[in-house]
């Protein structure tokens, strides 16, 4: 009897178990295997060549500039993603006219392939007749401008659409956790006078933090691995200046073939996300009430 | 059990005049008049759905009445937020705020407030010390029992030192026992800091015990509001009769009675009753005898002659369950009383116990 509870229990956990390994486990062990390898050519295998890929890494700018085009990204798309995404959830649950098609309609970034809305996003940016441009030059007379053409700006445009697609899926988690707070507590801040944004600073954000967190770690991933759009609209240029680490392991990995390298520029980024997520947990831990 | 040195708050009146609450079709409370005397125990007691947590709600300003006035203390707060209303409230679910502690769930009103430290400091120190709750002010309120939390709400509610508090069925989430004693905890505190207070329950024990009135609600309307001794001696329609008691008024076709009962041994006061009540309520309906359980009795020589059903033996009482004619009724016996069963039951109850009611209209027949 206690032998077939055993098999049980491993046929239940083998659907989750054997997908994990093959696409998650082996791949990453596999990777970081690899980061240790010079790239196989049809002629010669893969050979040991130690810590080499590491060193080429430290001397490599173009690395150094993706990982601070990636630092300014993160910076741009977590705080102003999160911050929005709770503004409209707290609007989206009030009693609103028509709130469901508002929320329908914050969700709607979420569902449409980013591939698709980045060719929207591109008219938007072009240079002359572009959405942006007509209206600068027809409010205000303001010459055309070419924001995906600049180094200075391009940044700047690809944090824009990654807010724009993240801020509805944030607020659809946010939302949730706003119904899953009863009413009553809101009558009972009424009743000794809370105002409204004293309860919210005092009741409603601290019971959201649990969804912050998750919300956080999930920004923080996507940072990194939302680049749909940087194939459709800029190809990580002018000059790599919209070339964010995941962008950069692509081209390295399926365009110049340096898979070796590919992998070891893919261990730093597991390195620095596992870092990331830790310490976030770590922050937050102190500060979150679970029920 | 509870011990406090402030001086009593004084409490406030508060006034419903004509009170309705409509929600599209749907009439929650019809024309509501209510009064609630300074200092008093009022509790709203009703079934389900019969709008007496509405009346509160409106009471708080939690909820705003469709038309009539709502005053405290001959002020008109009909239109007031309830954070003007000055009052303090207890709900069903306590709606303690589940990430602060104890001691900031109790401070929640002097800190929205900005009472100084040093008072919110000595406040809560004697609030928690009358609720017992000196040991727990740290822990947060999943980490304590249904009953404590219940402290807590409570806590919360007289800290202030409001001159009106309301509760929501503070009680229904408690178990019998506790729900008991702290019944009478409720009560002594109300007594002793002195405010008004308003409570919703459908609990008639919890009524019958606490209050100083009790308004007992039916389909949005106040079927009768008194003393618990008025509610139960006296109960004004069919629907009081039925309600309150356990088990309650025992409700019988008059004209059974009379078939079943023989002439001359007792209950000829019967009759004459029932022909003064036929002539009060100057209609063809049928007349309906109220009466009691515990005020049945039998004796060897009465007259009414009853079919038992059933006994239920509850060691202190006996329950007999027997048919008068058409009609079925509940009779309390002392405990000791022998009864052999499928026998004839004579029956015998006294004049004075004797409610009659007309089945129509459910009003009571007043005969004196």
């Amino acid at each position: 009897m206690a032998k077939r509870e055993w098999i049980y229990g491993w046929l239940f956990l083998s659907p989750a178990l054997i997908f994990l390994f093959t696409f998650t486990h082996y791949p990453a062990v596999n990777t970081i295997i690899s980061s240790f390898f010079s790239t196989p050519k049809g002629r010669r295998p893969a050979k040991f060549i130690g810590p080499e890929n590491y060193q080429a890494l430290i001397e490599d700018e173009v690395f150094w500039t993706v990982l601070e085009n990636n630092f300014w990204f993160a910076v741009g798309t977590i705080p102003t993603s999160i911050l929005l995404a709770l503004a409209m959830a707290l609007w989206v649950n009030s009693q609103l006219k028509g709130r469901t098609l508002a929320r329908m309609a914050y969700f709607a970034p979420t569902v449409l392939p980013l591939i698709a809305v980045a060719n929207i996003w591109l008219f938007f940016y072009t240079p002359g007749f572009g959405l942006i441009d007509q209206l600068r030059g027809g409010l205000f007379n303001l010459p055309a401008s070419n924001l995906l053409g600049n180094p200075d700006t391009v940044l700047a445009a690809m944090i824009v659409v990654a807010i724009w697609k993240e801020a509805g899926f944030f607020m659809i988690f946010y939302l949730a956790a706003l119904q899953s707070i009863p009413p009553v507590l809101k009558e009972a801040a009424d009743v000794e006078g809370a105002s409204n944004f004293y309860y919210l600073r005092r009741i409603v954000i601290p019971l959201l933090m649990p969804t912050t967190l998750f919300i956080s770690v999930n920004a923080v991933i996507n940072s990194f691995r939302l680049v749909d759009h940087i194939f459709v609209m800029t190809d990580g240029g002018p000059n790599n200046a919209s070339s964010l680490l995941l962008f950069y392991i692509y081209e390295t990995a399926f365009q110049y073939w340096q898979t070796g390298y590919a992998a070891t520029l893919t261990v730093v980024m597991l390195i620095l996300l596992s870092i990331l997520a830790i310490g976030q947990f770590f922050l937050f831990d102190r500060k979150i009430h679970y029920r | 059990m509870i011990q406090t040195s402030s001086l009593p708050t004084p409490g406030q009146a508060i006034e419903l005049a004509a009170v309705t609450k409509q929600w599209g079709e749907t009439v929650a409370l019809k024309q509501i008049d209510l009064t609630v005397a300074p200092g008093t125990f009022t509790v709203l007691l009703g079934p389900s759905g019969c709008g007496k947590s509405t009346t509160l709600r409106i009471i708080a300003g939690l909820e705003s009445a469709s038309s009539g006035t709502v005053s405290i203390a001959d002020r008109d707060v009909t239109l007031l937020p309830p954070s003007e209303r000055d009052l303090a409230m207890v709900f069903q679910s306590y709606a303690l705020f589940p990430h602060l502690s104890v001691a900031e769930n109790i401070l929640f009103g002097l800190k929205v407030r900005r009472t100084p430290k040093k008072q919110q400091r000595e406040r809560l120190l004697h609030t928690a010390d009358v609720l017992g709750l000196s040991p727990y002010l740290s822990r947060k309120p999943s980490q304590l029992s249904g009953g404590q939390q219940q402290r807590v709400a409570l806590g919360r509610a007289i800290i202030a030192e409001k001159p009106i508090c309301l509760m929501d069925e503070p009680l229904s989430n408690l178990d019998a026992k506790l729900r008991n004693s702290m019944r009478m905890e409720i009560r002594e505190l109300q007594q002793t800091l002195g405010f008004s207070m308003v409570y919703v329950t459908h609990d008639q024990a919890e009524a019958i015990t606490m209050a100083d009135q009790v308004v007992l609600m039916q389909e949005g309307e106040i079927a009768q509001a008194g003393t618990p001794r008025e509610i139960y001696q006296t109960p004004a329609t069919i629907f009081v009769a039925g309600f309150i008691g356990t088990p309650p008024m025992n409700l019988i076709k008059a004209a059974d009675v009379l078939q079943a009962t023989a002439p001359g041994k007792g209950m000829e006061f019967l009759r004459g009753m029932h022909d003064s009540a036929a002539n009060l309520s100057q209609s063809t309906s049928e007349l309906l005898i109220g009466i009691r359980p515990e005020h049945i009795g039998t004796q060897q020589q009465a007259s009414i002659s009853a079919k038992i059903l059933g006994m239920e033996y509850l060691g202190s009482d006996l329950l007999v369950t027997c048919r008068i004619g058409e009609s079925i009724l509940l009779a309390r016996m002392p405990g000791n009383t022998e009864i052999a069963a499928n026998e004839t039951l004579p029956l015998v109850w006294a004049e004075e116990n004797t409610a009659w009611f007309d089945s129509n209209s459910g009003a009571r027949i007043r005969l004196d």
